[in-house]
């Protein structure tokens, strides 16, 4: 602004130029963005003051002040889903895309039959996943091949997997990387192919060796596309659902009870609606949080 | 740009043109959670048949009864008019939607007609009731039982019992079960993976009554000394007499009672709502008689039989056809429902002939199921139901308990330990 | 020192070229083998699909099945008459690939515009937009559905595709990896196309639009399968069996008591296909974006 104003009504006819051009770029996007996502948002901010049971109609409840938003403190389903849900995220994000990363890489630098292996990583991601969770509750059955590894080591008695409450939450963690690595590696690939070459050539006639290149170059360059993947990942970790409630349904106990789940069944078991929405609003607060540290964070090691 | 907004116009018209509706034939749109093929179809072209003089006609739309299918029954209900009809299946939801104004008062239908619901569907039908008022004909009985391979009693000598205790129905699944590994069969499978609380619902009621979870003053009865001994006896069962899958077992092998009980790897399980698969050869092939006995009680003493009613037919009252509506309502619940019963729904008025209603459950299968106790414990109405009346934070309260019964039969918490904290839990909700 | 060796390797020519296939072969193998696991659940797909319902959760698994039973398919289509009844799968086919073309072609557009702006035009309040942009992926959908739901409603679409559309048009995550994608091409280029006089949208469509063929390829991706298989939108926001989409219609075979896995399965199976053929495309422009890399740098 400052700057602007001080270079003279040329500056700011220029600036006033570019702030047009780029409104036009995303005015198609804003206006879908505001009345789809961003609307939907603000009423859902709204009822998560109020009693709100959606069977009652909408407009149809009574505004409780921070009710909701005093009692999950001591709701010991929120709680426990809360835990759970860092656990989930923490573990599963950063192998995810150290994985990918390296995947992508390797795929793209040594591998014969790139489409193929590609193609096969990415199956996860494309199958149904009721398919994919199905395929896992029997790969922990007892005939599975975890229960078998562990008994060739001499076990006696090897862990239930998805029954154990000590085992369920991380087995649904193994999954999880397994099934999003692809995504990431896809991701990954696309802006791999991108890379500038000249750069590589010239380390190579620098003499760089692989690790090298792949530590000064590659992370680098790639680095915009980690910071997307960081943060959509963790977006989608702190939302996971669709295999908890086809594997196992938060237990056993609550085990492998993750907010985004008891969301659901608080608004559409329970009914209640409102209080399903101060919860999301919590969520939204720790996602907002992680995202801010890693946006101010991204200027030391996000390099455009 | 243009490009794109004429194509939207023209989707828009698309869809116009494919929802619109003839002028001069009422079509009704009825929701329920039955699939089509199993009754529904059949029942709505009779319906079709029946009042096409009139004009009305009806049109079945499925919906899954669960979370996500109710969910999406009642988004549309809120919206308005793309449901005329539609069912309810718990009385918790019947009280929801009544008091969310999803669900019409028919009083003044009912008057208008002199229709007599209690008449028609006994006294209990008053049960149903919400403040007093109807909101919905109850087309079905839920009157279940005990499934038995009878083939399997038959061979190990034992009478299919007409009344038993927790005790002799533990004795009869360890004298049934046998064998070990791929081939062992189980005595009996509670198919707790898909619901941990049919102790309670189907054994505890039989002495507490409808309500076992509540004192009848409304708080939390839940580690009621049956409903202890209900539990325990599952437990007992599954973990120390291993004459039942473990609930791990279930939930891990994803087990189903068509997989267990229709392959023969169960002598007994929980409950008949599969008639229409063993009755589906093709899809589930086996040739062993299949009979009924009344859930067993815990002393051998019957205060209660298990049962009520269930498929709660409702008018939206944002309808616009509800006089239609009202038509199709009183024709399905006193004649049209015939069909549904070859798919295992039993009605619950009393204008179907009993014999009739028999013929037709057991229509198609009638050298798989034993005509005798189908008759006398699925289809003729006990006398002495144990119909529920509180539903204060029964969604929550049964949420609690399904956690505290995967810590005890996983060997987490005993049984009483369990129990009394889901007591302790439950008295937290209701306090709150 | 080892970097040494090898680049005096390669002036030596043969032997170097030997010891580099040798590391593929390696990494080829090992890869290759984490990527067959990763294929299981498709061909359990496969294998169920081809099952009797009671075959289908047996344990151990029989990957071939004992008993084949390919009807599923048949019924699955309503072909030959053996299905209970027509679940109307085609149409279910065609309303699916209907909605995921259109909104595969406007969020791509719009997030490729949107998100070259936001990391290449310095609007004033981009950084700001942006991070609300950002920050509406942080509240789960569940919540803000029945909201959408009453704003549909409100707006007169409720029960027709556009509730798919409208708001299928435009994507948060896209716009986001747009954006990412453009901050790693180097602003020369765009300079370079200001020093020919050309307006910004020009710029755009002729040096930045190619260069980001890659990008654009992979959201087509992501997008088509976030339609594909999206499952709460449609179930609540459609209401008439003739507008349904796959996953709704996968339903279908939820029986009262049991799943019949082998028809969803074998739907699923049938759903795979342009799934397969927009990957294969996409692969295509990844091909063509490392060229065009190659010609400009």
């Amino acid at each position: 602004m400052q700057r602007t104003i001080s270079s003279g009504k040329r500056g700011i006819s220029r600036q006033l130029k570019t702030d047009l051009t780029g409104y036009a770029f995303i005015a198609p996007n804003v206006l879908g963005f505001t009345l789809f996502t961003l609307v939907p948002m603000i009423i859902s901010l709204i009822i998560s003051f109020t009693d709100w049971d959606y069977t009652q109609g909408f407009g149809n409840w009574t505004f409780n002040g921070g009710a909701n938003y005093v009692e999950m403190w001591a709701d010991k389903w929120f709680v426990d889903s809360l835990v759970n849900t860092i656990v989930f995220a923490v573990g599963v994000v950063p192998v995810t895309i150290f994985l990918a990363l390296v995947l992508a890489v390797v795929i793209d630098k040594f591998c014969y039959a790139k489409l193929p292996i590609r193609l096969a990583m990415f199956m996860p991601y494309i199958s149904n996943v009721v398919a994919v969770a199905i395929v896992w509750v029997m790969m922990y059955s007892p005939w599975g091949p975890f229960t078998q590894m562990v008994k060739m080591l001499g076990v006696e008695n090897p862990p239930q997997w998805l029954g154990d409450h000590h085992w369920a939450l991380p087995a649904i963690m193994l999954m999880t990387v397994w099934s999003g690595v692809g995504y990431a590696m896809m991701i990954y690939t696309s802006s791999i192919t991108a890379l500038p070459r000249d750069i590589y050539e010239a380390a190579d006639i620098d003499g760089a060796g692989e690790l090298t290149k792949f530590f000064k170059i590659t992370i680098p360059f790639l680095s915009p596309t980690t910071f997307f993947l960081v943060i959509t990942t963790f977006i989608s970790s702190f939302q996971v659902f669709a295999p908890i409630q086809i594997m196992t349904r938060g237990g056993p106990g609550t085990a492998t009870h993750v907010l985004v789940y008891y969301i659901y069944t608080t608004a559409f078991t329970f009914y209640r609606m409102g209080y399903a929405a101060s919860m999301s609003w919590i969520l939204f607060i720790i996602l907002f949080m992680i995202t801010l540290v890693q946006w101010r964070g991204q200027k030391k090691w996000v390099s455009y | 740009m243009k490009k794109w907004l004429s194509m939207l116009m023209a989707i828009a018209l698309l869809v116009t043109a494919a929802t619109a509706l003839a002028d001069d034939v009422i079509t009704l749109r009825v929701w329920g959670g039955v699939p089509a093929e199993a009754g529904p179809q059949a029942s709505i072209d009779l319906f079709n048949e029946a009042f096409k003089d009139k004009g009305i006609q009806a049109e079945y739309e499925r919906f899954v009864n669960d979370d996500t299918g109710n969910l999406k029954l009642e988004t549309s209900l809120l919206a308005g008019n793309d449901v005329d009809l539609y069912m309810t299946y718990t009385p918790a939801v019947l009280q929801k939607r009544a008091s969310g104004n999803m669900a019409l008062d028919l009083t003044e239908l009912v008057e208008r007609d002199g229709f007599d619901i209690e008449g028609i569907f006994g006294k209990m039908a008053l049960s149903y009731y919400i403040d007093g008022k109807p909101y919905s004909l109850p087309t079905k009985m839920d009157q279940y039982g005990i499934v038995i391979n009878k083939d399997m009693f038959d061979a190990a000598g034992i009478e299919v019992p007409t009344e038993w205790s927790f005790e002799e129905f533990r004795e009869i699944a360890k004298k049934l079960t046998h064998g070990e590994g791929d081939s062992k069969v189980y005595g009996m499978f509670f198919n707790s993976q898909q619901d941990l609380l049919y102790p309670f619902n189907y054994f505890s009621v039989q002495t507490l009554g409808g309500d076992p979870l509540y004192h009848s003053d409304g708080t939390a009865n839940v580690n009621d000394p049956v409903n202890v001994a209900a539990i325990e006896l599952v437990n007992n069962m599954m973990n120390v007499d291993h004459t039942a899958p473990t609930h791990t077992d279930s939930v891990t092998q994803k087990l189903s009672q068509e997989g267990m009980f229709i392959t023969g790897k169960s002598a007994m399980t929980i409950g008949p709502w599969m008639v229409r698969s063993i009755k589906d050869r093709d899809n589930y092939p086996h040739d062993f008689k299949t009979a009924f006995a009344p859930y067993p009680t815990i002393d051998g003493v019957r205060t209660y039989t298990q049962g009520g009613y269930g498929d709660h037919l409702c008018i939206n009252p944002k309808s616009k056809h509800i006089d239609a509506a009202w038509e199709f309502m009183k024709w399905y619940a006193t004649e049209g429902m015939l069909p549904l019963t070859s798919g295992g729904r039993v009605p619950s008025a009393n204008t179907y002939d009993s014999a009739e209603v028999t013929e037709y459950f057991l229509k198609g299968a009638e050298d798989l199921l034993d005509a005798e106790t189908a008759k006398n414990v699925l289809i003729v109405p006990a006398s002495n139901h144990a119909v529920p009346s509180i539903t204060t934070k029964l969604p929550e309260i049964n949420k609690v308990l399904t956690e505290e019964l995967e810590n005890i039969y996983t060997g987490v918490k005993t049984v009483q330990q369990g129990m009394d904290d889901a007591q302790a839990r439950a008295e937290a909700l209701l306090a709150k | 020192m080892k970097a040494m060796a090898a680049s005096a390797a390669r002036r030596s020519g043969g032997h170097y070229r030997e010891k580099q296939v040798l590391v593929r072969v390696i990494w080829t193998v090992l890869i290759g083998a984490f990527a067959l696991t990763m294929i299981v659940p498709f061909l359990w797909m496969i294998s169920a699909s081809m099952k009797r319902p009671l075959d289908v959760m047996k344990l151990p698994i029989d990957w071939i099945p004992d008993y084949w039973y390919p009807q599923n398919y048949m019924k699955v289509w309503n072909v030959g008459g053996v299905a209970a009844r027509d679940y109307h799968f085609g149409l279910a086919y065609f309303n699916s690939l209907k909605i995921a073309f259109i909104n595969l072609s406007g969020s791509v557009l719009t997030s490729t515009l949107a998100g070259y702006a936001f990391a290449k035009i310095k609007f004033r309040g981009a950084t700001g937009i942006f991070f609300l942009y950002l920050a509406t992926m942080m509240i789960p959908s569940q919540v803000t559905l029945i909201p959408k739901f009453i704003l549909f409603n409100e707006i007169g679409i409720s029960g027709t595709h556009l509730t798919l559309i409208l708001p299928g048009l435009i994507t948060v995550t896209g716009t986001f990896l747009m954006r990412q994608y453009f901050m790693q091409v180097p602003d020369e280029l765009r300079e370079s196309g200001y020093v020919d006089g050309a307006s910004e949208l020009r710029i755009w469509a002729q040096i930045m639009v190619p260069i980001a063929a890659p990008g654009m390829a992979s959201l087509a991706m992501v997008v088509f399968l976030w339609n594909w298989n999206n499952y709460l939108d449609p179930l609540v926001f459609l209401t008439n069996w003739r507008l349904y989409t796959i996953p709704i219609a996968l339903t279908n075979f939820i029986e009262e008591s049991v799943t019949e896995y082998n028809l969803v399965m074998a739907a699923s199976a049938s759903a795979l296909l342009p799934v397969f053929i927009v990957f294969l495309a996409g692969q295509k422009f990844f091909v063509k974006g490392l060229m065009a890399g190659a010609v400009k740098g």
